[in-house]
C-alpha cells in the first residue's frame, strides 16, 4: 500500500516534471489542420508523402546542370507559391546571394506574381555570401513569422548534417516550408527532400498549335522533376519518382501536361481530316 | 537684449568652406535679382566705404567701385546661420527669438547677473560672436522694441537703464520704429525725423496717416503695449544617457547597458504617444573615440526589449567588433525619426501573452535582419505606377525606409494569358547583348549566343512592344521589341531587339530575362 502511495507521488512528480519541462506551442496562428504540409496539387506526387503532403522542413532543390538553375529556383517559388495559397496570412521570404542575382538575374516583381505569387506578401534578402545567408535563414526559421522560405545558393559545399538538422528543427516546430535552390545537391545534408529539377520542352503545346495551324505559343512553365531522396515517404508505395510536370500559377498546383494524343483526339472530333494531317 | 549681425551675408559668405578657393579677403558685395536689375543686397565694411550700399544695381556698383567683389546672395543660407548663431546663444538665456532676417532677440530678463553683470554679459556674447567671424552689434533695453531700435541706431554696445528707455528713445530717428521704408519719407516730408517728434503729437491724426500698425510698434517700445516674441523653445531630444564609473568593454555589457537606456527612454516616448523609426546610439570610448550605431525599424517601436535586440543584431553584424579598446564610459541611445504609435487591444493581450502577432512577427524579423546585413538588404517588390521600360516599372526597395513615406503598393497586374508568363522571373539590369546567329527581319531569332553557347530555339512569341514615354528625350531610339523564346532544352528566354531595320546601323538583341 505504502509501496503503491509512493510510486504514484513518483509518478505525479514525474508528470509535473514532464509538464514543467515541455516547450511552451510555437507562436503560430495556422489553423490546426493546415500544419501538417503542403498540398501541390499533383496526385501522384503527393502519393509519396504521408498524408498526401509534401512535409514543413528543409528541402533540397538542385539544377539538373548549371544552365537551369533558374528552373530550380522557379521550382522552389511554385513549392512557396502553394504554401502561400493555404495560408491566406503568411508570409514568404526569398533570399539571394550577389552570386546567384548576378548569375542569372534578380529576381522580377511582375514574374513572381505571373506564377502565382502576391509580390505583396514576398520580402527579398540580398546578402553577400553563403555564411551570410545561413545567418538570414537562420533567423528566419526560428522568427516563426513565415510560411515559406526560397534561399537561392551559389553552392551547397558549406551545408552539412548540423546546419540542416538545426533548420529542419526550427522550421518543422513553426511549420515553415524552407527551400534551398541550389546549382548543384549538397554533399551531406539532413534535408527532408532532394529534388532534380531540370527544364522541359513544352512540346505538348507547340504540336497542338501546329495541328490547330496556329503559330506556336510557350505553354505554362514546365519542368522535369525527379526525387531522389524521401524521408518522410508514405508508409506504403513508392517513395520516390520522375515526373513531367506544368505550374498552374492560377491555383498554385502542379498538374501533368495534357497527353498530345487526347488533345488530338479532342480536336479532331469538330474538324476535318485535313486539319489533323 | 537684440542681437544686430550687421553685416551677416557678407560674414557669412567668408566664413564659407568655399571662401578660400574664392579668395575674398577684397571688399565684397552680393547681389540678387529685383525686378529686371541685379541689385546689391548686401556689402561689407571695406565695400560701403568704397561707395557701395544696399539697393544699388549692380551696374553702378560696376562704374563706382570696380574693385569690390560681387557674389550672388543667397538668403536660405543666411537664414540658416542665423538661426545656428541663434542655438549658440542659449548659453545666456533659455528664451529667445530669431528676428530675420538679421537679428537675435534674448530675453535676459533677471538672468544678466549670472554672466556678471549687463557689460560683462554683452562683452563676453561680443568676443564669442565676434570670434566666429560675425560683426554685431548688441543693446539691452527694457523692451523688445527698445532694443531693436538702439541695437540699430547707435555706434556701440549699449545698455539703457531700467526705466530711461522712453527718454533717449526721444532722441532717435523715426526709422527706428522699423516703418516700412516709405512711412519714414513720408515722416521726413512732414519734418518729423526724431521720434521725440511724434510721442506727444496727436494719436488720432498720426493713427489716420500712418496706419494703426505704425502705432502699435511705438506703443511696444515704450512699454504701453505687449510686445510678445515668437520665442523658439528648445526641443530636447529624446536622448538617455549612461556614464560609467569604470568602462566597459565586453558585448555582453555593452548589450545590457542598451537595455537599461531603452528602458529609460521608453516611459518619455509612451508619454508623447509616440515610437521612433531610427535609433541611434553613440559609445563614447575612453581615449575619445565616438562609435556611432544606428539602426531602423520598420514600424515605430518603444518596446525597450525590442530596441536592444535590434542593437544586438546591429553589434553581431559589425565587421571589425566593437572596437572597444579601452573600454566605453558613456553611453547615449537617440530616438530620431519619431512617429505615432498607439498601442492596440492585440498589442495588450500579446503583452500579457509574451507573444507576437504573426504581422508583429516579421516587422521584427525584417527590423532585425536590417540591423544585420545593412538596410538595403532586405527589399520589398514594388511596381511604379508609370509605364515604362521594364527594368524601371517594377523594381525592389528597402524595406526599412530611412524617410517615413507611405509605402508604394505593389497592385496586381494581369500577367498572364492563356498560361504563358508574360514577365519572367528574373531579370537582368542592365540587358546582357547577346548574338543572334540566325535571324529573320521583322522576326524572332532562330538561334543566338548567350555565354558562349549557341541556343536554338524551337518556339517563340512576340513581338510585344514597349517603348518608353514618348516624352522623354531618346525615347524613339529605345523602342524594343520583346520575344518569349523556348529552346530545344526548354530554357525560356525573354529577349528584345533595340533599334529598327530602317536605320543605319543593324538593330541589337539582348537578353533580358529568364523564366522558370
Amino acid at each position: 500500500m505504502g509501496q503503491d502511495l509512493k510510486q504514484e507521488a513518483v509518478e505525479d512528480l514525474r508528470r509535473r516534471i514532464a509538464r514543467l519541462e515541455r516547450a511552451p506551442p510555437p507562436p503560430s496562428s495556422k489553423a490546426a489542420p493546415e500544419r501538417g504540409g503542403v498540398r501541390l496539387g499533383h496526385e501522384e506526387i503527393g502519393a509519396r508523402f504521408e498524408g498526401g503532403r509534401l512535409p514543413f522542413g528543409v528541402h533540397e532543390v538542385a539544377a539538373r546542370s548549371a544552365a537551369e538553375a533558374p528552373q530550380a529556383f522557379g521550382f522552389g517559388l511554385m513549392l512557396m507559391a502553394a504554401a502561400l495559397r493555404q495560408d491566406a496570412r503568411g508570409v514568404g521570404l526569398i533570399i539571394q546571394t550577389a552570386m546567384t542575382a548576378g548569375e542569372s538575374g534578380g529576381v522580377y516583381g511582375p514574374g513572381l506574381s505571373a506564377l502565382g505569387l502576391e509580390p505583396a506578401r514576398v520580402a527579398l534578402v540580398r546578402v553577400r555570401n553563403e555564411i551570410d545567408a545561413f545567418r538570414v535563414i537562420d533567423d528566419a526559421l526560428r522568427s516563426g513569422a513565415l510560411t515559406a522560405l526560397v534561399a537561392e545558393l551559389w553552392s551547397g559545399a558549406e551545408i552539412d548534417l548540423s546546419l540542416t538538422r538545426r533548420f529542419n528543427l526550427s522550421a518543422e516546430s513553426h511549420g515553415v516550408l524552407a527551400i534551398l535552390a541550389l546549382r548543384e545537391p549538397a554533399p551531406q545534408s539532413a534535408v527532408l527532400t532532394r529534388w532534380r529539377v531540370g527544364a522541359a520542352v513544352s512540346s505538348a503545346e507547340i504540336a497542338r498549335a501546329a495541328l490547330r495551324g496556329r503559330r506556336p505559343r510557350l505553354g505554362r512553365p514546365a519542368l522535369e522533376l525527379a526525387l531522389t531522396r524521401n524521408r518522410r515517404g508514405a508508409a506504403r508505395g513508392p517513395r520516390l519518382g520522375e515526373w513531367c510536370v506544368e505550374w498552374d500559377g492560377e491555383t498554385s498546383s502542379f498538374r501533368a501536361p495534357e497527353a498530345l494524343c487526347a488533345s488530338v483526339a479532342g480536336q479532331t472530333a469538330d474538324r476535318p481530316d485535313a486539319a489533323v494531317a | 537684449m537684440h542681437l544686430w549681425l550687421d553685416r551677416l551675408p557678407t560674414d557669412r559668405m567668408r566664413r564659407s568652406p568655399d571662401a578660400k578657393a574664392l579668395d575674398l579677403s577684397g571688399p565684397l558685395a552680393l547681389v540678387a535679382r529685383s525686378g529686371a536689375a541685379l541689385r546689391l543686397t548686401a556689402v561689407d565694411a571695406a565695400a560701403e566705404a568704397l561707395g557701395a550700399h544696399p539697393g544699388l544695381s549692380l551696374a553702378d556698383v560696376r562704374a563706382r567701385a570696380p574693385d569690390v567683389r560681387v557674389l550672388p546672395a543667397d538668403p536660405a543660407a543666411d537664414a540658416a546661420r542665423l538661426e545656428a548663431l541663434a542655438e549658440a546663444c542659449r548659453r545666456y538665456s533659455p528664451a529667445l527669438a530669431v528676428d530675420p532676417p538679421d537679428g537675435i532677440v534674448l530675453d535676459m530678463t533677471g538672468g544678466a547677473h549670472l554672466f556678471g553683470g549687463e557689460a560683462a554679459l554683452m562683452a563676453d556674447l561680443r568676443r564669442r560672436v565676434t570670434g566666429a567671424g560675425f560683426s554685431l552689434r548688441i543693446a539691452i533695453a527694457d523692451t523688445p522694441g527698445l532694443a531693436w531700435a538702439f541695437a540699430r541706431s547707435s555706434a556701440t554696445d549699449v545698455s539703457i537703464p531700467v526705466g530711461e528707455g522712453a527718454a533717449q528713445l526721444a532722441g532717435l530717428s523715426v526709422a527706428a520704429l522699423r516703418p516700412p521704408p516709405d512711412q519714414v519719407r513720408f515722416l521726413q516730408r512732414l519734418g518729423l525725423r526724431r521720434v521725440g517728434q511724434i510721442v506727444d503729437a496727436p494719436r488720432a491724426a498720426l493713427a489716420r496717416r500712418l496706419g494703426r500698425a505704425f502705432l502699435d510698434r511705438l506703443d511696444e517700445a515704450l512699454g504701453r503695449r505687449a510686445s510678445p516674441l515668437a520665442l523658439s523653445l528648445e526641443v530636447l531630444p529624446h536622448r538617455a544617457e549612461r556614464r560609467l564609473l569604470e568602462p566597459i568593454a565586453a558585448e555582453a555589457f555593452v548589450q545590457r547597458v542598451i537595455l537599461d537606456l531603452a528602458t529609460d527612454l521608453a516611459p518619455r516616448l509612451e508619454g508623447e504617444g509616440k515610437g521612433a523609426r531610427r535609433f541611434r546610439l553613440e559609445l563614447f570610448r575612453l581615449d575619445g573615440a565616438i562609435k556611432r550605431l544606428e539602426v531602423g525599424a520598420s514600424r515605430p517601436l518603444r518596446d525597450p526589449a525590442a530596441v536592444a535586440d535590434l542593437f544586438c543584431a546591429r553589434l553581431d553584424g559589425l565587421n571589425d567588433g566593437l572596437e572597444a579598446e579601452y573600454g566605453f564610459d558613456l553611453l547615449r541611445l537617440t530616438a530620431l525619426v519619431l512617429e505615432p504609435l498607439i498601442p492596440l487591444t492585440a498589442d495588450l493581450v500579446s503583452g500579457l501573452s509574451g507573444r507576437a502577432a504573426p504581422a508583429d512577427a516579421f516587422a521584427a524579423l525584417s527590423d532585425r535582419l536590417s540591423a544585420r546585413f545593412g538596410g538595403e538588404a532586405v527589399r520589398r517588390f514594388v511596381l511604379r505606377a508609370t509605364y515604362r521600360l521594364p527594368e524601371e516599372a517594377a523594381v525592389t526597395e528597402a524595406l526599412v525606409r530611412r524617410a517615413s513615406s507611405p509605402p508604394a503598393e505593389f497592385s496586381a497586374t494581369p500577367t498572364q494569358i492563356e498560361g504563358t508568363p508574360l514577365r519572367p522571373l528574373r531579370l537582368f539590369t542592365p540587358p546582357q547583348p547577346i548574338e543572334v546567329l540566325a535571324e529573320i527581319p521583322e522576326g524572332p531569332p532562330a538561334r543566338f549566343r548567350w555565354r558562349r553557347l549557341a541556343r536554338r530555339i524551337v518556339c517563340a512569341e512576340g513581338p510585344e512592344r514597349i517603348s518608353p514615354e514618348w516624352w522623354r528625350a531618346g525615347a524613339d531610339e529605345a523602342v524594343r521589341d520583346y520575344y518569349r523564346l523556348e529552346d530545344e532544352n526548354g530554357c525560356r528566354y525573354w529577349v528584345f531587339r533595340q533599334g529598327l531595320y530602317t536605320d543605319a546601323a543593324p538593330p541589337r538583341w539582348y537578353l533580358q530575362g529568364l523564366f522558370a
